[in-house]
């Protein structure tokens, strides 16, 4: 039973487009985040979305999982940071700022065209409602 | 000015026709397209397009509902069926009242 | 048929529903900062099957539960675009119920007109 089946169906893109912007800003807000070499680095966190289909009928698009990067990230000297070991090493995330800005603005469109096809359904279903008037 | 008055004999009268069209549409299976037969058809299709509308409607009220399009369809029929209904009814009552005046 | 026969009745229930269903929406809305605050949803479609089933429209209910999604940091788990959406949703099917409530009634005037 879905009767108006396109809607869920942009709001599941909404929602999956929503979580990366979630995961991107996670990232991009840690990416001068520094550990110690004893421990893991700052992860880049990526989401993983699955297509949704039920009885044959497509149903959208759900995030089924989220993975994470390089544990290790990059070992950079740094001798006067708090957290140096007793060489100067620190480490850092294994991210680039610019792939993550890239990233953002693809969720970001993505998650306007999917808006756009919320309104364009809801505009089709008010057409249905019209018939035989 | 009147010089006799002839009898009035049934064979001169026809019962009233509806359009061949017309009578396909409302089921009447005897060629004669008698209003029994127009009337009754008529009515069997509104009470199937009635059912079909309620059927509708309820699955409309529960989400069930295939489409938008299918309620809306099965709603106009619906309507459509009885105003059709209404139609044939009204031209019956007429075509009556018709031949009672000229039995006077 | 009748004025306000099963279908009629069904339908009546249905808008009970929406509204209801709106109304937590909006009410999910207001509250999207509120902390500890659960989203709540209205549910009536599974209710409204049964009793049409059985033929007793009365014993048709509207029920209201808590969303499940996981929380935030301030323990509140609305999610803005899915109560959005779902007032689209809930307005488009009211639309249609409503639309279906004054077929049934047209249809009983043009049966009843001269």
């Amino acid at each position: 039973m879905e009767l108006f089946r396109s809607l869920s169906i942009a709001e599941s893109g909404m929602d999956v487009y929503q979580q990366w912007l979630d995961a991107i800003a996670d990232n991009i807000a840690n990416i001068n985040t520094v550990t110690p070499t004893d421990e893991a680095a700052f992860q880049e966190r990526f989401v993983v979305a699955q297509s949704q289909i039920g009885e044959g009928r497509p149903e959208g698009a759900k995030v089924i999982r989220a993975e994470f990067g390089n544990p290790l990230g990059r070992i950079v000297l740094d001798p006067s940071h708090p957290l140096a070991d007793e060489d100067g090493f620190v480490r850092v995330p294994d991210m680039d700022l610019t792939d993550q800005m890239s990233n953002l603005l693809m969720a970001q469109r993505s998650y306007q065209a999917n808006v756009a096809a919320f309104e364009r359904a809801r505009a089709a279903y008010e057409t249905a409602l019209e018939i035989g008037n | 000015m009147i010089n006799s008055i002839q009898p009035i004999t049934t064979g001169s009268i026809e019962p009233a026709r509806l359009s061949p069209r017309l009578a396909e549409t409302a089921g009447a299976s005897d060629e004669s397209t008698s209003f029994a037969s127009t009337v009754g058809g008529a009515l069997d299709q509104l009470a199937a397009a009635d059912n079909r509308a309620a059927g509708a409607a309820e699955a409309a009220a529960t989400g069930d509902i295939a489409s938008v399009g299918e309620y809306m369809i099965a709603a106009t029929e619906a309507q459509l069926a009885a105003e059709l209904t209404v139609a044939v009814r009204n031209r019956a009552v007429e075509a009556f009242n018709d031949i009672m005046r000229m039995q006077v | 048929m009748f004025i306000s026969d099963a279908t009629n009745q069904a339908l009546a229930h249905a808008l009970r529903g929406l509204d209801a269903q709106r109304q937590l929406h909006e009410q999910n809305i207001a509250n999207i900062e509120t902390p500890g605050y659960l989203a709540k949803k209205a549910d009536f479609a599974g209710s409204l099957r049964r009793a049409l089933e059985s033929g007793r429209i009365d014993e048709a209910e509207i029920g209201v539960t808590n969303s499940v999604l996981p929380t935030r940091l301030d323990g509140n788990n609305v999610r803005l675009d899915d109560e959005i959406t779902g007032l689209t949703k809930t307005q488009l099917h009211q639309d249609l119920v409503t639309t279906a409530l004054n077929s049934r009634y047209r249809l009983l005037r043009t049966s009843w007109d001269r």
